[in-house]
């Protein structure tokens, strides 16, 4: 049932896609109809999320020539070109299913961009690191997870499934609970979500590097998940004195995810949650909390140029960075590679001689050498702009109307947007060599396939929030409708 | 406790709209973008070290490498600037060419070494010069000691480098009889002579190279791959081999992961650069604290940190193996070579290791050599006195034991020698 639905709204969107194409060329009284030419207009933003593959296809077909034998050419841009075709597929089912991400432009421009950034990963491992084995297994890997979510999305939607869900006498008990006693529901939470942030951190330390990587993945995303639900509480809660420990909550939150991070001493990580508190703190207005919190940093900063010496790794890393051999080779082809534009010629970074280019810690380096500076630039305001508005617009759309549970939706919307942002600005500083931590990935662009399942769930959850906006101002003009009947 | 939720309330105040601190964030991501925009576009300078981070024992070589990474830096800050200013001109002279002692080109800019034939021993000498003068492929410039002779980007400016020419101590007609030697009986390998009087290189070759491993440059005469035994079989203990063989003397650190100190590479001191010799047999670092623990003789050698050793011995100094003879500028004018320091080896550890050759004579003079013919590179190591000539040699194979039966000719094709 669910294929031959699937075929039949396939063979309706494309006889739709003709009849709109014809009418576009149609008769002038039919232009000037306003409903007509609004529907076109949504059309035409439709079909601009296709536009990346469009673009890329173009790109590869510069960059893969420039770059590789005759014999081998064919196959990486075939290899691309089936990459590419799998995601106009997953979009084109998007929007077959009109999953209101349709909705709203700036939903639409979200999940087409950061599509697009995903593309772009897969790119740059192609071309700068080629078709190893490895990489063979990673790209079958993400077409795997890329088909798996297709035919998830074909076969079962989301409302049908939480409503299978919903049915389940466990699931039931716990929203009975939710309704009888939200404010008991959600600090239990809560407190589930900070004991997950600490038992994964520990599990990460004891365990090998790879599972240490991907624990600090998950408790950033529980991060996230904890302030969301801290958030709900804050909003709830009426008594002064909680009210005032809540909303001292997001400042501890973070403070206490930093000190178990240096546990593991990933610097690159607690820069990033330090980062995502700051951002929130300034978001949340509460400037005096920042303002400690910037008085930490420099406390910090004082305590290693005091006590350590300049041979210290501590010490360099933030006061001799000339003396890591890397900031020295990412600086040389920062100053070598083009200066503005982009150059197909493929780019080699070598430490002690051996190749050391990678798609993990240096994705915007990658962007800056391969395409230019300038759209390397110009890719980094988008990004980071991008998700500042999806942050903003998902506080703005918190209302003391709404549920507990779609209070939740919005702020992990808004905290997902900030740790994407933070992740961001603390990558692009690295790779320009402002600071220096590896093991700091570009969301969607770098290689790790744990990341890229967190920001996936996030880019779900926040295109799932925003595209609701319409939505929501509308469901609170009925309301208030209802009430002036009254 | 009012006191303390007066204090709490007082920080954790919220201040303004929802829409004004949306704004603030908007300022505050706009300044921090800019400023990385600022840093891609206008990056800062790179510094001095573009390998690891200090060499710990230093002594003469500090210099050397101190040297040697000043000029790197001041080539990097000269590209830098020059990528934004678009000056010409360099700070360094730029390479003219390579030649033979007696002026015959062996290098330069038009040489293309997939031209050269494979049985040819012209290849083996432009491999050796293009691994340590330089090389300009689509990746830019590579080569051991590029960075003292090359003039940046000028070629891609269209501007010839023109400038110092440098002259090479080998002894063209020796090289090209030993590399025949060689391949002419099937056995690759290779061969080095030095002069023991003066350390400079007279013979510097090797014929097919499949059968090395660990060469990414295809020049075994600088890859370490013999034992470290080699110590053990000319006597001298731990503590000598350090002091005046530089065998484990010199390493270089960094750190790992967790910062902890690694020990990456020994280094064996030329006269035209640090050679690298692994820290443990299979080429991995090993932490600083353990390196004492490293068994003397599981470290490997380069055939020419061995040849530089029976020099030494003979030489009773701690010379450095020599391969510029002259540098002229454009002008045809004599550069100043660097000076490097020798110090004086006991008279007693010498002796003492000379008598651990063994000795055979021929028609031309008396060689007293070593040699392993049992697992691991096949090599026969020694000195040659003849016709008044003292000459320190290494030939060498990975698998082929017969080379060692090559050794007693040795002497012949020296004596026949011009140097």
């Amino acid at each position: 049932m669910a294929v031959k639905d699937f075929f039949v709204r396939l063979r309706l969107a494309v006889k739709g896609f003709f009849v709109r194409l014809r009418s576009a060329a149609g008769s002038e009284a039919r232009k000037a109809d306003i409903n007509f030419r609004d529907e076109l207009k949504q059309f035409k933003i439709k079909m601009y999320l296709f536009l990346p593959e469009l673009v890329l296809a173009f790109i590869s077909l510069i960059y893969f020539p420039k770059n590789y034998s005759l014999l081998s050419i064919p196959v990486y841009i075939a290899v691309f070109a089936v990459t590419l075709a799998a995601m106009i597929v997953l979009k084109g089912i998007v929007l077959i299913y009109a999953l209101d991400f349709t909705r709203d432009d700036l939903t639409l421009a979200f999940v087409a961009f950061f599509n697009a950034m995903i593309e772009i990963g897969i790119f740059f491992q192609l071309y700068i690191r080629t078709l190893t084995p490895n990489e063979r297994i990673k790209l079958i890997e993400l077409v795997i997870l890329g088909v798996t979510t297709m035919v998830l999305l074909i076969v079962f939607r989301a409302a049908r499934v939480w409503r299978k869900i919903r049915k389940l006498k466990l699931i039931k008990k716990l929203i009975k609970n939710a309704h009888n006693n939200p404010d008991g529901f959600w600090l239990a939470v809560s407190g589930l979500l900070f004991v997950g942030i600490c038992v994964a951190i520990v599990v990460g330390k004891l365990g090998s590097l790879r599972l240490q990587i991907a624990m600090l993945e998950g408790s950033r995303l529980l991060l996230v998940l904890l302030v969301s639900a801290l958030a709900v509480l804050e909003d709830r809660v009426t008594k002064p004195f909680p009210k005032v420990i809540l909303s001292l909550s997001f400042a501890a939150a973070g403070a206490v995810a930093c000190m178990f991070i240096a546990v593991t001493g990933e610097m690159g990580t607690i820069l990033i949650v330090y980062l995502f508190t700051a951002f929130g703190l300034l978001q949340r207005g509460q400037y005096r909390l920042l303002a400690i919190q910037l008085f930490v940093l420099a406390a910090v900063v004082a305590f290693v140029a005091v006590f350590y010496g300049p041979g210290d790794h501590y010490y360099q890393r933030i006061f001799g960075l000339t003396s890591l051999p890397q900031v020295n080779q990412v600086r040389d082809e920062l100053v070598n590679r083009t200066y503005l534009f982009p150059n197909p010629t493929r780019y080699a970074v070598r430490v002690d001689g051996a190749l050391a280019t990678r798609c993990e810690d240096f994705s915007f380096l990658n962007f800056l050498t391969v395409f230019g500076k300038i759209i390397g630039v110009v890719v980094l305001f988008a990004y980071a702009i991008l998700l500042e508005k999806a942050a903003v617009r998902s506080d703005r759309m918190i209302s003391s109307r709404l549920d507990p549970e779609q209070v939740f939706a919005r702020r992990f919307s808004q905290y997902a947007s900030l740790m994407l942002l933070s992740s961001c600005v603390i990558h692009a500083a690295s790779n320009t060599t402002a600071l220096f931590f590896t093991g700091v990935n570009m969301p969607f662009v770098s290689d790790g396939l744990t990341t890229m399942v967190i920001n996936v769930i996030f880019l779900l959850v926040i295109s799932c929030t925003l595209s609701r906006r319409k939505e929501t101002s509308y469901e609170n003009v009925r309301k208030d409708t209802r009430v002036s009947v009254r | 406790m009012k006191m303390l939720e007066k204090i709490l309330a007082y920080l954790s105040a919220k201040k303004k709209s929802t829409e004004q601190r949306g704004k603030t964030l908007t300022i505050v991501l706009v300044c921090i973008l800019l400023a990385t925009a600022f840093k891609s576009i206008f990056p800062s300078k790179p510094a001095a070290s573009d390998t690891a981070s200090q060499i710990v024992n230093d002594r003469a070589v500090s210099s050397a490498l101190s040297a040697m990474q000043r000029a790197r830096s001041d080539l990097r800050n000269e590209r830098y600037s020059r990528t934004y200013s678009g000056e010409d001109g360099s700070i360094f002279p730029g390479r003219d060419a390579v030649y033979s002692g007696t002026g015959e080109i062996l290098y330069s800019e038009d040489t293309v070494l997939n031209s050269i034939s494979k049985i040819d021993p012209a290849r083996s000498r432009a491999m050796v010069c293009r691994y340590l003068y330089g090389d300009c492929d689509t990746s830019g410039i590579s080569g051991y000691m590029s960075y003292l002779r090359q003039a940046g980007s000028a070629k891609y400016k269209g501007v010839d480098p023109v400038g110092c020419s440098l002259y090479l101590t080998l002894d063209l007609p020796l090289e090209d009889e030993l590399y025949y030697l060689l391949k002419r009986n099937g056995i690759p390998g290779g061969c080095i002579i030095m002069d023991v009087e003066t350390g400079k290189l007279d013979v510097f070759t090797s014929t097919s190279t499949a059968q090395i491993d660990n060469e990414p440059s295809q020049l075994t005469q600088l890859e370490a791959n013999i034992s470290g035994k080699a110590f053990v079989r000319l006597g001298i203990t731990p503590e000598e081999a350090a002091e005046y063989f530089d065998y484990h003397r010199y390493h270089s650190t960094s750190r790992d992961k967790d910062g902890t100190i690694m020990a990456d590479n020994y280094w064996y001191t030329t006269s035209f650069g640090l050679l690298a010799e692994p820290v443990d047999g299979n080429g991995k670092s090993v932490p600083e604290t353990e390196l004492a623990a490293v068994d003397f003789e599981a470290g490997c050698i380069s055939p020419l940190h061995l040849a530089g050793t029976i020099q030494r011995i003979f030489s009773g100094r701690t010379d450095e193996p020599v391969l510029v003879d002259q540098v002229k500028d454009s002008g045809g004018e004599d550069e100043p070579l660097p000076e490097t320091v020798s110090v004086q080896i006991p008279a007693e550890v010498t002796d003492r290791i000379k008598e651990t050759f063994n000795t055979i004579d021929t028609s031309h003079g008396t060689i007293y050599y070593i040699m392993n013919d049992g697992s691991g590179v096949k090599y026969a190591a020694g000195m040659t006195e003849a016709d008044g000539k003292q000459k320190a040699f290494v030939i060498y194979s990975q698998e082929d034991e017969r080379v060692t039966m090559l050794m007693p000719c040795l002497a012949d094709f020296i004596a026949g020698c011009t140097n």
